[in-house]
């Protein structure tokens, strides 16, 4: 098995939850014979198509020994070097984190300027190394990290480790959102944020449909990716991951960029109402993104839960 | 539970390996220049003991100002007064007593500054300006600038008299205005004076990108403060410069400036400041109220010298003499001005102003007599990982502009609105990546200024007879072009 390089996506399905604030989780971690949903999360390059059932629930090893500590450095730098090889992951919250931050401050109207995000739960999937998780947890969200990548779990931890502030308000899960649904958690988070996640998922509707699930109603969905076009091919593939370079080669998959409407589709028939579209344009040689009108390329979403409890999900 | 325990082991090996000698040791020094000279050791910063990031209880803030000057008291106010950082710990702490005038003295103080609008805005802004003005200040409407070697002059002034251009204030006052809007600013901003600093430990940001632990400073008294973001305001000789390398472009000029408090002859509305460039250097009188004036003569060091040993009749004469006696003049320069200044009649009739003369002067006021050394200096960088210089520390320049301390007050205002901007985006404040916009933008600002102000220095420091032909054609044709002008004070009204 090999992660992804740019997301650290590996098939893996077992749900490490690990805090005490989140007591619906504490039914996962007993049990050992449970249903797991399989999910895939293929790069073409890496072709890790296990799936992992009942066995799959490994107990975490506690006895962390130096070399898997150098390990986590390591993989802590490579998430956390802002010039290095996730440079574009860094430069992108510019973009993001100003959307989700204004979108829920209005949403709750918030005028406070000072940690306006406090007393919201965010669930970050896909946090990969907590690159989003960290500047809205220090913006006062409760963020809960989730990634399917153990490593990027322990690096994100990792990470955080040495910032006393947010040890109360941020904490990283290693798991999917199906494990989330399948240990109860429903209705439960202000906003869910997948941003550069749904092209590297490949059963969308699930997907959608289970992230749906964990939001509150009336809660937001942030959705940032790639769309499907010939441009996105020549560029987002072609030029990115072997002309240019900022991207490692093999991340993405053509056929897994998401169009908006198959997004918005997924969304509404979640009883998920889009809100906002907007197109998003990276410069690699300044490193910068922009909004821009056109969504041929990256795009942002943000979608509304229905208020009203018509939770008529297909199961 | 079993991944809780994970964690915290996971922390402590995390910081274990702060421990382990040789690597996280790297962290520890202070950030070497990019020759990797080892750090140089001054008197005043004797190498701290290898202590480990763990062993010292520490107290924690998130943006530590170090110096309590007028730009230092300035930033730690600004910082506390944005919205967007309430409830961030902030700490101002200087090594000197607190200085607050409990009432303005009757007699001048003869160290002031002319605050540009820009500097009155921030002010303004967070909440000092009402107590200065409530002190003593004086608001200024015109300044003429004139030559000795020539009948060149230039003058200054906003919509005909009818606005201010710039305020001059003492020191003192400006400084006790802040310190007053401080006290009233506890919990939000923390102060600490007579608090001496040992030296400073900056993290260097690690070759393997991760993101390294706190800035550090030292103090006299063994305590150990860590912070996110340390910003050195404490002057020309920083020591948080010296500390992080920056290597800095100075050099002193041969001159001094002496100061003193003016009384004139008879009262007058004195809301004109003047300036004379004499071959030795400029001489300024800058008002203070219908009485007094303030003198800051820049001269060479050992006639500055004599200045202060003289008399006080001598001294008064001295400087009537400088700004009232007609110095030998160049034929061909004279003629030559004469020239231009009757084809700039003709060209725009009343668009130039007589020249006009200052006030003269009666009396010295005692004990006020004062000179300190000039000098240049630029670093050539502001901000490192973690820290960030302002006001004389980064930059220093010459006193004829009236521009020091403005610049100082610029990067007060730049530098709570990067931090402020960062913090609104949940980014750590002390990334350079960030910081670096600050530095970008008040090196953009600052260093055309200081070029302008030593272009003038050197022109204006010979009496060579090409020299003043040109400088002198060059400030009449300025100053019968309005719209240069008002360019010109734009550009030092920041």
């Amino acid at each position: 098995m090999h992660a992804c390089k740019l997301c650290g996506r590996m098939v893996s399905v077992v749900l490490r939850s690990n805090r005490a604030s989140l007591p619906r989780f504490n039914v996962v971690l007993n049990s050992t014979s449970r249903k797991t949903s399989v999910r895939y999360y293929n790069s073409t390059a890496y072709t890790s198509s296990e799936s992992m059932t009942e066995s799959g629930t490994k107990q975490k090893k506690t006895s962390i020994n130096p070399e898997e500590v150098k390990k986590f450095n390591a993989l802590a730098s490579k998430w956390w070097d802002t010039k290095g090889e996730l440079k574009g992951l860094h430069s992108m919250n510019r973009l993001r984190v100003p959307l989700i931050r204004d979108t829920l401050m209005k949403q709750h109207r918030v005028s406070r300027k000072s940690r306006p995000l406090e007393g919201l739960r965010i669930l970050d999937v896909g946090c990969g190394g907590g690159i989003l998780s960290v500047p809205l947890a220090k913006l006062g969200a409760q963020v809960t990290g989730l990634d399917a990548s153990e490593e990027a779990v322990k690096a994100a931890t990792a990470h955080m480790a040495h910032d006393p502030s947010l040890k109360d308000t941020l904490t990283f899960t290693h798991g999917t959102v199906e494990d989330l649904v399948a240990s109860e958690v429903r209705d439960y988070y202000d906003a869910l944020v997948a941003s550069e996640v749904i092209e590297h998922v490949d059963a969308l509707d699930d997907f959608v449909g289970s992230s749906c699930d964990l939001v509150k109603p009336g809660g937001s969905l942030f959705f940032t990716t790639i769309n499907r076009t010939n441009q996105s091919y020549y560029l987002a593939v072609i030029a990115a991951e072997y002309i240019v370079g900022v991207v490692p080669r093999g991340t993405h998959n053509w056929n897994k960029f998401v169009s908006p409407e198959e997004l918005k589709d997924e969304l509404r028939a979640n009883n998920c109402h889009p809100r906002l579209i907007h197109g998003m344009f990276y410069n690699p040689f300044l490193n910068h993104w922009n909004w821009t009108g056109s969504t041929e390329m990256n795009y942002a979403l943000h979608a509304i839960k229905d208020a009203s409890e018509a939770d008529l999900k297909k199961d | 539970m079993s991944a809780l325990f994970c964690t915290t082991t996971a922390r402590a090996f995390i910081r274990s390996t702060n421990l382990r000698p040789g690597t996280r040791r790297l962290a520890v020094r202070t950030l070497s220049s990019s020759g990797g000279e080892p750090e140089q050791t001054t008197e005043s910063a004797p190498p701290p003991p290898e202590e480990t990031w763990e062993d010292v209880p520490q107290d924690f803030y998130d943006i530590i100002v170090s110096g309590g000057g007028m730009v230092g008291a300035a930033m730690a106010l600004a910082l506390g007064s944005d919205p967007v950082l309430l409830g961030r710990k902030i700490l101002m702490l200087d090594g000197g007593p607190r200085r607050v005038l409990t009432q303005v003295p009757d007699s001048f103080s003869s160290r002031v500054c002319s605050l540009t609008p820009g500097t009155v805005q921030l002010l303004q802004d967070i909440g000092a300006w009402d107590h200065i003005n409530k002190m003593r200040v004086r608001p200024y409407k015109r300044m003429q600038v004139w030559d000795a070697c020539s009948d060149a002059m230039i003058t200054f002034d906003r919509d005909d008299l009818n606005e201010d251009i710039a305020h001059i204030v003492e020191n003192d006052v400006i400084l006790s205005g802040l310190m007053q809007q401080l006290d009233g600013m506890q919990g939000l901003v923390n102060v600490m004076f007579d608090t001496k600093v040992k030296g400073y430990k900056l993290p260097s940001k690690a070759a393997d990108g991760e993101e390294s632990p706190w800035a550090r400073v030292i103090l006299e008294d063994g305590r150990a403060l860590d912070t996110r973001l340390l910003i050195g305001a404490d002057g020309p000789k920083s020591l948080l410069r010296q500390t992080a390398n920056i290597r800095q472009m100075s050099w002193s000029y041969s001159q001094a400036g002496v100061v003193a408090t003016l009384k004139l002859s008879e009262p007058t509305v004195n809301n004109v400041a003047w300036q004379r460039f004499l071959p030795t250097g400029p001489i300024a009188m800058l008002p203070l109220s219908e009485t007094h004036s303030n003198l800051v003569w820049s001269t060479s060091a050992e006639d500055a010298e004599m200045l202060l040993q003289m008399q006080a009749e001598e001294f008064v004469e001295a400087v009537n003499s400088a700004f009232w006696q007609d110095y030998k003049r160049e034929a061909a320069v004279d003629s030559a001005v004469q020239t231009v200044q009757s084809i700039l009649s003709t060209i725009s009739p009343g668009g130039t102003s007589a020249r006009q003369l200052p006030p003269s002067v009666s009396d010295v006021d005692e004990d006020s007599r004062a000179m300190f050394p000039l000098g240049l200096g630029h670093s050539t960088q502001y901000v490192k990982h973690r820290m960030a210089i302002i006001g004389d520390a980064a930059h220093r320049v010459h006193p004829m502009a009236g521009q020091g301390v403005n610049l100082g007050f610029g990067d007060v205002s730049c530098l709570r609105q990067v931090v402020s901007d960062a913090e609104a985006a949940g980014e750590d404040i002390g990334s350079v990546d960030r910081l670096l916009e600050y530095e970008t933008k008040r090196q953009q600002a600052v260093i055309p200024m200081m070029a302008a102000i030593e272009g003038l220095h050197r022109l204006y420091s010979s009496d060579n007879p090409a020299l003043v032909l040109l400088r002198s054609v060059g400030l009449q044709f300025t100053n019968a072009i309005k719209p240069l002008k008002n360019e010109i004070m734009g550009f030092a009204s920041k």
